[in-house]
């Protein structure tokens, strides 16, 4: 008997006993039957498996050399990795071909207390940096809230006790879309001016409002009225009829649609507006007493906001200044924050280093290149300017969203964009050199490392890439796991860190996988110095593993749960807590110094011959390496660039209020 | 070049005794796909897998030469990769417990996308199919897995776990009677 008949005959004589009655036997025989492992044949090449095979036999030397050279020599040898390569780029085309791929998400960006999602009719608690899709109900807790962003358009504050549903979230070439529905609490929402096709929505029990580009609050209180107010550009608000009202006459339904529609409202700057459930009008109208009970339905007053009827003033302001202190650059709407509030909080504009910089651009990423004398200045959304910080000397722009800085390779910047693009520009004049995809980074995350003449380009869905310098792709290797931190050139392999705590050793003249050793827990950080890689664990452990012999040589646990980043200079690694702790190791695992800076380190450190430079949330550190003292340190303002650059006599960063900076070191 | 690809398995390990090295990348290939999926259905993990996959091969390779060549080569791979995925399941127990891995899923769904009742099928009752079998006690899971995805004759699995042909066939029985059991019980069927 075949196996299949077998099973289906193993349950029907199941089914016949009396226990198993009044079982839904369709369902069963559909489970067994269409269930199949989750294993796709198309993308295990054994041809490619054996080629690996053949070199794990040499780096466990049970062959020794003499066998592997026969293998790889004869034609046979050489014939697989090409095949193979083939097969795997067919097979990724194939997969990017069948992707669809217009369903957007929220990214968390900033949470408090207890919030809570249900997805799936499956509820779990999100983390900051966690995603938010379709369908997905957000409730937040008493003195808990949520911050999460959309795109580039849009950042929202879920406010205490609120339950909020992202009812649709489309992010395409033909518009960006985004409903969301409240039942209960309140949201402050900062909206950029929206392209044409793009299309915000909120819907609250009682009204629908339509956002082009605003900063508004709305709160719905204990009476179900729903309370608009309007700080920035302008949003209109239709009624509609209650959530908690039925009308079943279509008719009546239709009319009341109607009637709400021709009476919806412009709400404008500072303005507010509350609406009423007005349940006991709604319940007494019908078809025939339409037209004069109707206007019994109690008119929702426009008030202008002051200090005293302003009720989410404080709250709004707060958050407008959390999302623009987060990241400048890519916050939406930030010429309002600047204009609107001048004048009531804090935010303020003093002298900046160039007296347009406002009107140009606020960095993201900023790159000196000495050679050139040039400072780079890049933002998030694409606009590139360079300057020798006394005029500017070109500006060019990019397409799409930049979420990793550049690299910069001689005379030639390269940098990655959200469209999935690689672009070589040409650091003296601004010029595009070329452009070439790079597949696997829906999110346009995409690790750019330079070795020499070449670039290594990580994706998120586990592709890596090398590239030469003019745009020649040298190999694709395709993991099967997300890659988790940026790649790391060796000697003869490049590593990457991969989900699970797996890092993978590939050879650096084809892309193929030599060694992989799996630790204890996620890979956050890793580096390299000799033969030795570095591993920062996720739970505080780093590790020294050599994998020339595969083996972890030493632990080191820096007793705290997570590590910002770990670098290594002049044969010592240097570990960076987020609380400010600073630790230096020699490579063998021994203690140098420790030091507590007391704030938290916000960018990425640099190191010049003497010192490390290392800038904190309202302070510039200057740590001389050997003894870990402090050499100086200086209050600066607030920096928006997600870097700092030195040169040999100075220190360069955008901040909030002066634009570039220059601190002369 | 023929006469490796019409081999018989145990006529391959022969070959390769004898000095014919490319008998043994026949048998490699014969058997990958197949040795991949069987520790795939233990780990469910397939960086994992890999690691695992190229672990038998390498025991295989080191081991060739004490074969018996009375037995049948099948046998002795299933039982080296079984061997192999029960050793790391033994080791990493801990770091794998708390991860809820789906190893099955509905086939073809892409064509079924539009049926309500796939639809279900996938979504929500693929979550408890896959808890079923993970219940499953582990002599019960290698009965499971060689006959229903591997689609082995029993007289095959018996050679493999080292038990009868009848042992064999009450086992993948009984593991059946367990998965329903459990669909039952979380009111899936």
């Amino acid at each position: 008997m075949n196996p299949k008949s077998e099973l289906l005959a193993i349950i029907d004589n199941l089914l016949a006993k009396k226990r198993f009655r009044h079982t839904r036997s369709s369902k069963l025989h559909l489970m067994f039957d269409r269930s199949e492992l989750h294993f796709d044949e198309k993308d295990f090449s054994p041809e490619e498996e054996l080629v690996r095979f053949r070199k794990e036999l040499t780096v466990t030397a049970l062959n020794k050399r003499i066998a592997w050279w026969k293998f790889k020599l004869s034609p046979f040898g050489l014939m697989i990795p090409s095949f193979a390569i083939l097969l795997i780029m067919i097979s990724v085309t194939l997969k990017n071909f069948q992707q669809p791929g217009n369903t957007g998400k929220g990214i968390i960006e900033n949470l408090t207390g207890r919030v809570s999602v249900f997805r799936n009719d499956k509820q779990f608690n999100p983390d900051n940096g966690s995603s938010l899709s379709q369908g997905d109900i957000i409730n937040t807790d008493e003195k808990s809230n949520i911050q999460f962003s959309v795109g580039n358009n849009s950042i929202i504050k879920i406010i205490e006790g609120s339950s909020v549903s992202i009812s649709r979230i489309i992010d395409s070439s033909d518009g960006k879309v985004l409903n969301l529905s409240i039942t209960r609490g309140g949201m402050l929402l900062i909206i950029k001016k929206l392209a044409i096709n793009d299309s915000i929505e909120i819907k609250t029990p009682s009204s629908m409002a339509t956002v082009r580009g605003t900063v508004f609050g709305i709160n719905l209180n204990d009476k179900k009225e729903t309370l608009f107010e309007v700080y920035d550009g302008k949003i209109q608000v239709k009624r509609t009829i209650p959530d908690e009202i039925s009308i079943k006459d279509k008719m009546l339904k239709n009319k009341l649609d109607m009637y709400f529609s021709e009476n919806a409202v412009i709400i404008e700057k500072n303005n507010a507006y509350r609406i009423p459930l007005d349940e006991k009008t709604l319940h007494s109208i019908n078809i025939h007493n339409f037209n004069e009970h109707v206007k019994e339905l109690k008119q929702p007053g426009i008030v202008v906001i002051s200090d005293s009827n302003f009720l989410m003033k404080n709250e709004i302001l707060d958050f407008i200044k959390t999302a623009q202190k987060k990241d400048e650059s890519s916050r939406p709407y930030l010429s309002l924050v600047a204009k609107s509030f001048t004048a009531s909080s804090t935010l303020e504009m003093p002298d900046p280093l160039f007296n347009d910089w406002k009107n140009r651009v606020r960095a993201s990423f900023i790159e000196f290149i000495p050679e050139l004398n040039l400072l780079i200045n890049i933002s998030e959304f694409g606009l590139i300017e360079a300057t020798d910080l006394s005029k500017l000397k070109w500006s060019n722009k990019i397409t799409g969203r930049l979420t990793t800085g550049p690299v910069i390779i001689g005379k030639k910047i390269l940098l990655t964009n959200s469209e999935q693009m690689l672009y070589c520009i040409d650091a003296m004049t601004g010029r595009i050199l070329w452009g070439r995809g790079i597949e696997g980074a829906p999110n346009g995350h995409i690790w750019l490392i330079k070795e020499g003449n070449t670039v290594y380009a990580a994706t998120a869905n586990g592709s890596l890439y090398k590239i030469g310098i003019n745009g020649e792709m040298l190999w694709k290797s395709t993991l099967s796991n997300e890659i988790s931190s940026p790649p790391l050139p060796g000697k003869d392999m490049v590593f990457v860190s991969i989900k699970n705590g797996i890092i993978i050793g590939l050879d650096k003249t084809n892309g193929i996988k030599i060694i992989k050793h799996k630790f204890n827990s996620p890979i956050i950080s890793m580096t390299l110095s000799g033969n030795h890689i570095f591993a920062a664990s996720l739970y505080g452990v780093l590790y020294c593993y050599n994998p020339q012999r595969d083996e972890v040589q030493w632990r080191f646990n820096i007793a705290v749960k997570s590590i910002y980043n770990i670098y290594t200079y002049d044969e010592h690694v240097y570990i960076f807590n987020t609380d400010g702790k600073i630790t230096k190791l020699n490579t063998n695992g021994l203690l140098i110094w420790k030091i507590d800076l007391g704030n938290a380190i916000s960018k990425k450190p640099v190191f010049d011959e003497k010192n490390l430079i290392i800038a904190t949330d309202r302070t510039m550190f200057i740590i001389d390496k050997k003894n870990g003292g402090i050499s100086w340190s200086v209050v600066i303002p607030n920096i928006v660039s997600k870097n700092i650059t030195v040169n040999k006599n100075s220190v360069y960063f955008i901040s909030d209020t002066k634009g570039i900076t220059v601190l002369k070191k | 070049m023929d006469d490796i690809k019409s081999s018989k398995d145990e006529d391959l390990v022969v070959h390769y005794k004898a000095g014919k090295e490319r008998a043994f990348d026949e048998l490699f290939l014969r058997y990958a796909v197949r040795i991949k999926r069987l520790i795939y259905f233990y780990i469910g993990d397939m960086e994992s897998a890999e690691d695992i996959f190229q672990e038998v091969f390498i025991r295989v390779y080191r081991h060739i030469d004490k074969f018996n060549i009375h037995m049948t080569f099948s046998s002795w791979i299933y039982q080296i990769a079984i061997n192999c995925s029960k050793n790391y399941i033994k080791k990493n127990k801990q770091f794998d417990a708390i991860i809820d891995r789906e190893k099955f899923r509905v086939k073809d769904i892409e064509n079924t996308i539009d049926t309500p009742e796939e639809q279900i099928i996938k979504e929500m009752d693929i979550k408890e199919f896959n808890r079923a079998i993970e219940t499953l006690g582990i002599k019960f899971k290698d009965v499971f897995v060689l006959r229903f995805d591997q689609k082995m004759k029993y007289q095959e699995i018996a050679d493999i776990l080292n038990c009868s042909e009848r042992t064999a066939k009450w086992r993948m029985k009984k593991s059946i009677q367990i998965i329903v059991q459990h669909l039952k019980d979380k009111s899936i069927i």
